[in-house]
């Protein structure tokens, strides 16, 4: 059984919302609070721009309802499902690096926000199969364990922070807004990524925009 | 009552979530809607009062939707930054549109008082202070995106060779952000986040960035002064009658605006030289303009509003309002030579400065100060430059200035909350 919590139009106008100028702070419809077990809504959700490779996701997940719901996957029309990743931050207590790792599930409250922010969790999507430039959404559609399923738009902005690993002084490691490239990079730890010199796409053509 | 929005067609955000209140009431069934109502009228009252406690710069919000954009005839606070930017090589249409989306979403943010969703630092955008954002576009927008709604009149101004010294620097542009606000730190916040918005799509052309009378320090209405120390500004169109809309917005008979809630901005930049201002005694100063300047009264009446009489004349006959005086060769010659002047000084520092400047220089001396001319009408063509061609043919104040820069842009509509600044282009 699947059901959608919201409209696909209402969910993805806060997504859109984000391009189009409207209030970002508006909480998505209480007149559409429905009388359904779970209700996810979604604000101020955003996406890294970038031309290939890999970025994130963000935004504040609200649950709505009296009891947890637990997001289990995501996917996007940004990159096959496998590379759409829920990660979180850990402190690497030996380095005091922060490293993000992928983890099989998010759980939310009742009545808790999830805030996925540049530094914390976020929506991984790694390998993308096309480009997303500032201005445009990138689809995302998170999975909870029961089976219900919540699309939202997430609109793509420049951004120079949400480095995969952050060293102040050094050169940025992760994928950064206008260069390309960490293709193939699925089941590696992100840590990894500090020993890869700044990649240019060499190889690669230029991917195709988001739709 | 707070000092709020001050933009005819606003559409005003007051910091209260209405909709979060109404949504709480709701839920609680129809039987209690009275009493809700008027728990909810309570609680906009605690919040309105918690308000007014407040510095009042912290709830000067000037809405940012509406038919036309604001920062036009919103009466101009402290501080602007004009910043005239060159569209990237390989732009379409398309990558105008993300890029109009994108400042339309986050100017929108801003002068409501609220964070971008991507502002790395929103603790600075929290203070609103009147802040507005206005987008122009230059010739190159229209060519790329739909040519046959450009303007006749959008391409640079005629020269004025008598006065003119323009230097690129200050000179065209293909995209206008014009950012006001009484807060520096609220417009350098604004700046830098707009600045990161259209990075990728463009490069900075120039920055032109000046101030006013600081918050607090006159009268509202009171017309400010530029470094000459002259009362700069005296007629203008107004809001409080039917000129704004004669003759910015183009509602008067002879004019139409090149789309509805669209107007024109020219921006000039003037040098002005103080050292050989410093050279005319205040009689000359008086002459040149035709107004006196302790009160900016015109040389034949008594009060700043007094209409100048033109043909007034001295004992000996001599005209009381000289032949070349600034305000005798700038007075309209037909019903729609009117324009809107929002200008703003500027004075930047120097370095390794001394001595004096001479007449015609541009440089020099131990200041660098003038005046970011910007004019707005309907049609710049009808408008402004029979007024600018007069002045350049003879004008007594010429002695002290010159046009170091000059830009025109077209004003797009205002939007809605689901549009975004300029979509008319592309519909």
């Amino acid at each position: 059984m699947t059901h959608h919590f919201k409209s696909l139009a209402a969910v993805a106008a806060v997504g859109i919302l984000a391009l189009t100028g409207c209030s970002q702070n508006d909480s998505s419809t209480a007149a559409d609070q429905s009388d359904t077990a779970e209700a996810l809504t979604v604000e101020n959700s955003w996406a890294k721009a970038a031309d290939s490779g890999m970025t994130a996701v963000f935004g504040e997940i609200t649950n709505n309802s009296d009891q947890a719901v637990t997001i289990t996957g995501a996917s996007s029309n940004a990159t096959d499902a496998e590379n759409t990743q829920l990660h979180t931050t850990a402190l690497d207590a030996s380095s005091g690096s922060s490293q993000m790792k992928q983890v099989d599930s998010m759980t939310i409250e009742a009545g808790q926000t999830l805030t996925l922010e540049p530094g914390g969790d976020h929506i991984m999507l790694m390998d993308l199969t096309c480009s997303l430039p500032a201005g445009i959404p990138v689809h995302v559609t998170l999975e909870t364990e029961s089976g219900q399923e919540l699309t939202f738009d997430a609109g793509a902005r420049d951004y120079s922070g949400a480095q995969e690993e952050y060293a102040p002084g050094e050169m940025p490691s992760g994928g950064s807004e206008s260069e390309g490239g960490m293709d193939g990079m699925e089941g590696m730890e992100h840590s990894d990524m500090s020993d890869m010199p700044g990649m240019a796409t060499e190889s690669a053509a230029a991917l195709p925009q988001c739709s | 009552m707070k000092h709020d929005s001050q933009h005819p067609d606003s559409h005003t955000s007051d910091g209260i979530n209405r909709r979060t209140l109404v949504a709480g009431a709701a839920g609680t069934g129809l039987g209690v809607a009275a009493t809700l109502g008027a728990q909810f009228a309570t609680e906009v009252r605690a919040q309105e009062r918690a308000e007014e406690a407040l510095p009042p710069l912290q709830t000067a919000r000037v809405g940012f939707f509406g038919r036309r954009q604001a920062g036009v005839d919103t009466p101009p606070p402290a501080h602007a930054s004009f910043i005239a930017c060159d569209l990237n090589e390989e732009l379409k249409a398309a990558d105008i549109e993300r890029l109009l989306r994108i400042i339309t979403a986050d100017a929108a943010q801003l002068t409501a008082g609220r964070a971008p969703v991507v502002d790395q630092e929103p603790e600075l955008a929290t203070i609103p202070a009147e802040l507005t954002v206005t987008v122009g576009f230059g010739e190159k927008i229209f060519d790329l995106v739909n040519p046959a709604k450009k303007p006749g009149w959008l391409k640079p101004l005629t020269a004025f060779p008598q006065i003119d010294q323009l230097q690129e620097q200050w000179s065209h542009g293909d995209l206008l952000l014009q950012i006001c606000s009484q807060d520096p730190l609220t417009l350098a916040h604004a700046q830098r986040m707009l600045l990161k918005d259209v990075r990728s799509f463009v490069t900075v052309r120039w920055v032109q960035s000046g101030f006013r009378n600081a918050y607090g320090s006159s009268q509202q209405g009171t017309t400010q002064r530029n470094l000459f120390g002259q009362v700069d500004g005296t007629i203008n169109p107004t809001s409080q009658d039917e000129t704004m809309d004669q003759f910015v917005w183009g509602s008067h008979e002879d004019l139409e605006p090149w789309e509805e809630g669209g107007t024109s901005l020219v921006i000039r930049r003037i040098h002005m030289n103080l050292d050989t201002w410093d050279q005319a005694d205040r009689p000359a100063r008086e002459d040149a303009v035709g107004r006196t300047l302790d009160t900016g009264a015109p040389l034949t009446g008594e009060s700043e509003d007094d209409v100048a009489d033109l043909s007034a004349t001295t004992e000996l006959g001599f005209p009381v309002i000289a032949p070349y005086a600034h305000i005798r060769r700038a007075t309209a010659q037909n019903p729609v030579e009117h324009i809107l002047r929002r200008p703003y000084n500027y004075d930047l520092p120097v370095s390794n400065a001394s001595g004096f400047s001479d007449h015609g220089q541009t440089s020099g001396g131990v200041s660098n100060s003038g005046l970011i001319f910007c004019s707005y009408q309907a049609d710049p063509l009808k408008q402004f430059v029979p007024v600018q061609k007069r002045l350049a043919e003879l004008d007594m104040l010429n002695t002290w200035t010159v046009p170091i820069g000059s830009a025109v842009f077209a004003l797009p509509a205002g939007c809605s909350e689901s549009g975004f600044i300029g979509e008319s282009l592309f519909s």
